[in-house]
């Protein structure tokens, strides 16, 4: 599963996901909550990029 | 004695004394508020309001609260349901809401119970303690936050200061006495500025149908979604910031940040607004001002404009924010300042024994974001882990 990193630098991670947002671990980028948003700086989804 | 006395109430202060509230084993009356105005985010409440702002620049994920979600959670609830509006990009929500919210929060976590009404006037030692000498008494605490913002510091300049001296009808939209409903439409009026501040002021002031406003700006009105950009608030640009010494840190927040810009949306409203007979836009620098039976005339390097009354948005002083207060605490504790004025802190955001900044003191520390709402959330996050270290 890839890593996807934020305009301000938050890099999700999907083997961690992000608990305290209610995603649990080994949730793919593809499979977060079309209401997820970056927990640094608010960013939606679509602001991301695939880590190479 | 209490733990944290934190002077100022505004966005900084109120977050900070709600993450502080919230750390296990930490009474609610070990923390209180000293702050001038009537209630906590008085001033920020006024000057949102004066200016004519509906949608917050910043993300729905910056607010007081602790869950980044909040405001999101709140707008569904009854309370916050006739409130609810975000607009893209980032989902920022109408001013409104985040207002509600903030006073959902302020109720809920009982904030209002620890807000103290004064002004802090001096420092003193005493044993392990501080004294804050305030105007609501003395006040013993073991820590000290200053989360003191810009908001007493308008910017006047020098040719306004002197209109104003001869009795011209001149303000400035973020004086304590500024009521944008109190400004008279008949007449001309200027509204001096480029930024979102200006822009919304001179929407607002416009809107009534016989209204003349002019917004006179130095440069062409600049677009940006944010006031800065958004790699400042994490790691991908702090990186950097953190290698540079003190005064290129200044060099870069002073480079990075575009206080005087506006968002696409208040661009585009802007310019469908523009009409002849109601609102204009003048790109002048004003060099001269005279004053002489209700009129005002102001010399530009594009001509002259006349005017009855004049509306500055012209933002804040940029020296370093306290006055006395802090000038005296940098003299009576020989805290480190840098050439600019502002505080050099550690990553713990303390400045001196048991004395912590957030807010434009901290800004040489948590970078160009420090004056946003979050700028108090990133300066949470490295005071609490500078506690941490300290257990």
């Amino acid at each position: 599963m890839d890593k996807w990193e934020c305009p301000c630098g938050y890099i999700y991670d999907p083997m961690e996901g992000d608990i305290e947002n209610n995603v649990q671990a080994e949730t793919a980028f593809e499979d977060l909550p079309d209401d997820w948003v970056c927990p640094l700086c608010g960013a939606e989804k679509e602001y991301f990029e695939k880590l190479d | 004695m209490r733990e944290w006395l934190i002077v100022g109430g505004g966005i900084h202060g109120t977050y900070l004394a709600n993450l502080l509230l919230d750390q296990p084993g930490l009474p609610a009356e070990n923390i209180d508020i000293i702050d001038p105005h009537d209630h906590l985010l008085e001033a920020w409440d006024r000057m949102t309001a004066n200016c004519g702002m509906r949608y917050l620049r910043s993300p729905a994920t910056h607010h007081i609260d602790l869950p980044i979600l909040s405001i999101y959670q709140f707008a569904k609830t009854p309370a916050g349901r006739s409130f609810a509006g975000f607009i893209p990009p980032y989902n920022r929500p109408a001013l409104g809401l985040f207002r509600e919210h903030s006073r959902h929060v302020i109720a809920r976590s009982h904030l209002d119970e620890r807000h103290i009404q004064g002004r802090g006037l001096a420092l003193h030692r005493d044993g392990p303690a501080y004294v804050v000498e305030t105007t609501a008494g003395d006040l013993r605490t073991r820590r000290v936050l200053l989360a003191i913002g810009m908001s007493e510091q308008p910017c006047w300049p020098a040719w306004a200061q002197d209109l104003r001296r001869q009795g011209a009808s001149v303000t400035h939209v973020f004086d304590p006495d500024f009521k944008r409903d109190a400004v008279a439409p008949a007449g001309a009026t200027l509204v001096v500025g480029g930024g979102i501040t200006a822009v919304q002021t001179a929407l607002a002031l416009a809107a009534v149908p016989e209204a003349d406003v002019t917004l006179v700006a130095r440069r062409p009105l600049q677009e940006s979604q944010f006031d800065f950009n958004p790699c400042w608030i994490g790691p991908k640009c702090l990186r950097r910031f953190y290698q540079e010494d003190y005064a290129a840190r200044r060099a870069t927040i002073d480079e990075v940040r575009l206080p005087g810009s506006l968002p696409g949306e208040v661009m585009q409203e802007f310019q469908a607004a523009l009409d002849p007979s109601h609102l204009t836009f003048r790109q002048a620098a004003i060099q001269k001002a005279s004053y002489d039976r209700d009129t005002i005339r102001l010399q530009t390097d594009e001509g002259p404009l006349i005017a009855r009354r004049i509306v500055l948005a012209t933002g804040f002083r940029q020296e370093r924010p306290g006055g006395r207060f802090v000038d005296r605490l940098i003299q009576d504790f020989d805290l480190p300042c840098n050439p600019c004025g502002y505080p050099i802190v550690g990553p713990d955001l303390q400045w001196g024994p048991n004395i912590f900044v957030t807010g434009p003191l901290a800004e040489l520390q948590v970078g160009p974001c420090a004056r946003n709402i979050v700028g108090a959330r990133n300066a949470g996050r490295m005071l609490l882990a500078g506690l941490e270290q300290k257990r």
